[in-house]
């Protein structure tokens, strides 16, 4: 009898252990995607126009276009005293305040964009972000790189492109 | 009767252990099945699922062509500090901090195959770029194979393709 409950308690331990190892919750994930998912009733055309301005318009470098895929990615500007609105947004979401250590960071976030028409004038974009923050403490460096999952981040973003799209 | 059952319990973890632990070196026929998967939908279907399914899992895409199928995507890196200290010794003066910047970079590659299915390549490199005071400054590329690493996309992009 105490042979067959070790043999049990064996199993469950061990199984707890690869357990740990999965990733995460599937809600959380069509969450998500769902922030990051907007419809437009407009062109591909339009839209891809007007998500590139509004990269632009917020301090975002664009570092890769094709237009024929639908897709760009952006970088934003690195933290400085002037920082702009949607990198302190970022900012305050995924770091938090200043360091308190010796370490410099430097922070800045990077956006893709993918646009995919859903009808002839319906058009799909999924935008995601990444933070970026890199420390450097004495000759060492590192980078962390953090998704952003704030809604207010992307909302700021599909409210600049509706706003663009009226114009 | 007693010792059998010292035995199994002594060899059961090894057993159950074994299915979390990384498959070992691959001949290029076993590492071109793993990283190849065919599917019944067009290049097209297949090359947005393959974008999501990334994004899915936390890739950041860096580069996506429709027209030759190519996308390379980065995982979210991490930092790790570790110390390096002559003969293991933690007390010593002479230990240095190592930094480490830890990721995953993936090219995929949609294509047409002969029996004009789509056919999907996935290609996982682990990197890791240390810094530090001494000679530490490096970047390690490794294509150390986790089979979990494709299996997670392949899935994720044939339940795209279903829900489609």
């Amino acid at each position: 009898m105490r042979f067959y409950l070790l043999l049990i308690i064996s199993f469950s331990l061990l199984l707890t252990g690869c357990g740990s190892m999965k990733s995460q919750p599937k809600s959380t994930l069509a969450q998500i995607q769902s922030m990051q998912t907007r419809q437009f009733h407009v062109s591909k055309r339009k839209l891809y126009e007007a998500v590139i301005q509004v990269f632009q318009d917020n301090g975002f470098v664009i570092k890769h276009s094709d237009y024929e895929t639908g897709f760009m990615t952006a970088k934003g500007l690195s933290k400085s005293d002037d920082y702009g609105l949607f990198g302190d947004i970022v900012d305050s979401i995924l770091w938090g305040s200043a360091g308190d250590d010796d370490s410099v960071h430097t922070t800045y976030t990077v956006c893709s964009a993918l646009m995919t028409p859903i009808h002839a004038n319906t058009t799909q974009v999924r935008i995601n972000c990444v933070g970026v923050r890199k420390t450097s403490i004495g000759d060492g460096i590192g980078e962390t790189d953090s998704q952003v999952k704030s809604p207010k981040a992307y909302e700021h973003l599909f409210n600049k492109i509706k706003t663009k799209l009226i114009r | 009767m007693k010792h059998f059952q010292i035995l199994i319990l002594f060899l059961l973890p090894f057993y159950l252990l074994a299915g979390c632990v990384a498959t070992p070196k691959l001949s290029p026929q076993q590492l071109t099945a793993l990283q190849t998967r065919p599917y019944n939908a067009s290049k097209t279907k297949v090359f947005y699922s393959t974008m999501t399914a990334l994004q899915n899992n936390h890739y950041y895409i860096q580069t996506a062509h429709i027209n030759t199928g190519v996308i390379t995507a980065k995982s979210l890196a991490r930092h790790d500090t570790d110390q390096d200290c002559p003969f293991g010794d933690t007390s010593s003066d002479a230990c240095r901090t190592v930094y480490s910047t830890i990721y995953k970079q993936l090219e995929t590659t949609v294509t047409r195959n002969k029996q004009g299915r789509s056919q999907l390549k996935l290609n996982v490199h682990h990197v890791v770029i240390t810094s530090g005071s001494g000679n530490y400054d490096g970047k390690k590329t490794t294509q150390d194979v986790y089979p979990e690493d494709y299996r997670a996309i392949f899935d994720d992009v044939a339940k795209q393709l279903e829900e489609e």
